[in-house]
């Protein structure tokens, strides 16, 4: 790609990211009905366009625009949360293999490998779903299925920070800078911290832009099985799920499917271009 | 343990080894047992229960026990239907999820490398902003999106397939497509920047100004380079193909092991769920180190197996 295409597709993501960020955080103020407010008499009522409900309703009545807008916080919010979680294990992993590399770090990508070669998704499904025993316990600790997700996400996506820090340190602690800091004695730790961490910087900023949609993706997918966000909350992959449920040859109301699918499809496109756009600067 | 395939091999029974244990470890732990109701059974109906599923007996025996099963490929009976060996259960739903999985990377190789080879040697501006969008839009919607907008559209609207089921050819044209296609805009992307590669080559131009015709010229010197990227992917493709079949079957009703496995866990049944979980192990396994062997039979450049 031209730098001039590169920098105006990256603008274009970022504006189209922020466009819809600002509505979805706008939204409780947008003359909208309530999210959860359901009225059945008015169930699955066409898109009005020019009045409410703007983009029409749900099976149980509910406005499918503030449904969109409300699953794009939590979606979005997964997202975040998830990506950073991620990175939290995933860059000091790598970072420290590379670092002490020889023996610690065969062994410590050893136990990635394995971590590699299992069916994560199925394996984390299979952890969810025992956790869910444990709910009473965890509500007395003020913790929510949702952040078991976090948790959940984050053990996902690790692998691919661990290993892009990893290749990174190793790059790193071979560079001249850190070579003469470590001839003045610098220990091991003060060179992880003040040499190699800050200079990781710029790539786990690349990594984030390219996990944030990967995690979204996820999310959507657990929630449709049915372990990911719990109504009332509202997400994109629970919306997706009810639209994909309403969908039949009788009433054919495509909005209840096609609004939430399009607001995913536009996000996860704008947070891809930029991934992509950000990626292609660091390595030109 | 110099052999590469024997030391894969061991890895791999290792690994089964380890997530059978883990699993066993995590079930067995957990409160609340596949006999819970609405309806509390009478305390000996349920203390029979237990004895038939040997969960009276001590963790060490059970995990014995288990292993053994696991080893002689029986995985007893289910927990949840209580009439149907885990075995029964597996032999239909295997093949019905390697279909899938089969016709899906089909999909994706097909769609993925011929589109990717087009947009190579097409390269206006508007194609190849329509290919990078294309690839971009099945890239960013979650297959089960792709899959509700192609029942609107093909079974609802059109009326040419059936929106679920099993049984005829026909039945399984959506769902493949709609599991394959993310993977074929992957592969797409990567086979146009190989492409891209070759035909800025010198041995490609010299091929060409001898006057090479295309047949050769495509098959001889754009597609050996182009395949080398795509097995590389092949592997991580083989766990998003895993992934995405566990919806795919939910949406268009496939009586797959996808299917099964999601229902096994919302129902905590045990025995089905960790045959599940280690026969997706198995196959993960072997899918990746077909595919390892797949690209260093392409390139023989490629050390790692």
């Amino acid at each position: 790609m031209k730098p001039s295409t590169q920098k105006r597709s990256l603008a274009f993501g970022l504006g189209l990211l922020l466009l819809l960020a600002g509505f979805s955080f706008l939204a409780p103020w947008l003359p909208l009905p309530e999210p959860e407010s359901q009225a059945l008499h008015r169930s699955l009522e066409a898109p009005a366009w020019w009045q409410n409900p703007i983009l029409g309703t749900d099976l149980k009545g509910r406005d499918i625009l503030s449904r969109t807008l409300a699953g794009a916080r939590v979606s979005m919010a997964v997202g975040l949360w998830g990506t950073l979680l991620a990175l939290f294990v995933g860059v000091p992993y790598g970072a420290v293999a590379g670092l002490f590399g020889g023996r610690i770090d065969r062994r410590m990508m050893r136990v990635a490998d394995f971590f590699e070669s299992l069916p994560l998704v199925v394996v984390v499904l299979f952890l969810l779903s025992i956790v869910q025993e444990y709910r009473a316990e965890m509500a007395a600790f003020g913790l929510q299925r949702i952040h078991l997700f976090y948790l959940a996400v984050g053990a996902l996506f690790w692998l691919p920070t661990a290993r892009v820090a990893r290749a990174e340190s190793l790059r790193l602690s071979q560079a001249p800078f850190v070579q003469a800091a470590r001839a003045q004695g610098a220990s091991r730790a003060w060179i992880l911290r003040r040499h190699l961490l800050p200079n990781l910087a710029p790539s786990v900023l690349v990594m984030m832009s390219l996990t944030v949609p990967r995690v979204v993706l996820m999310e959507a997918f657990l929630s449709f099985l049915g372990l990911g966000v719990e109504p009332p909350a509202v997400s994109w992959g629970l919306l997706a799920a009810e639209g994909l449920a309403a969908l039949s040859p009788l009433l054919g109301c495509w909005w209840v499917l096609v609004v939430p699918a399009t607001a995913m499809a536009l996000s996860l496109f704008a947070l891809n271009l930029v991934g992509d756009c950000l990626r292609d600067r660091m390595q030109s | 343990m110099n052999n590469p395939i024997l030391r894969r091999g061991l890895a791999w029974l290792a690994t089964l080894f380890a997530v059978h244990a883990a699993c066993f470890l995590l079930v067995r732990g957990v409160r609340g047992g596949p006999f819970d109701q609405e309806r509390s059974l009478p305390p000996e109906v349920e203390a029979s229960l237990r004895q038939q599923f040997h969960l009276d007996e001590s963790l060490w025996r059970q995990y014995g026990r288990s292993l053994g099963q696991v080893l002689r490929g029986d995985f007893g009976p289910s927990m949840r239907y209580r009439d149907v060996e885990v075995g029964q259960i597996l032999a239909d739903s295997l093949p019905v999820s390697l279909a899938l999985g089969g016709l899906a990377l089909g999909v994706a190789l097909a769609f993925g490398i011929s589109g990717g080879l087009w947009a190579a040697f097409r390269r206006g501006f508007g194609f190849s902003l329509a290919f990078r969008f294309m690839t971009s839009l099945f890239l960013a919607v979650p297959n089960f999106v792709v899959a509700g907008v192609g029942i609107l559209i093909f079974s609802f609207i059109l009326g040419w397939l059936p929106p679920a089921g099993y049984g005829s050819l026909r039945h399984w044209i959506l769902p493949s497509f709609a599991l394959g296609l993310p993977f074929a805009a992957q592969i797409g992307r990567l086979s146009r920047n190989a492409a891209l590669e070759v035909l800025e080559s010198p041995d490609f131009r010299t091929a060409r100004a001898k006057g090479l015709p295309p047949g050769p010229l495509l098959f001889r010197h754009v597609l050996p380079q182009v395949l080398i990227p795509v097995s590389a992917f092949l592997g991580p493709a083989s766990a998003g193909l895993l992934t995405g079949s566990l919806v795919i079957e939910q949406v268009f009703a496939l009586p797959g092991m996808g299917a099964h496995f999601v229902q096994a866990a919302l129902n905590r049944d045990y025995t089905l769920s960790l045959a599940v979980t280690l026969i997706y192990t198995a196959l993960l396994g072997a899918c990746t180190f077909a595919a390892d062997l797949l690209a260093k039979w392409l390139d023989p450049r490629v050390e790692a197996i």
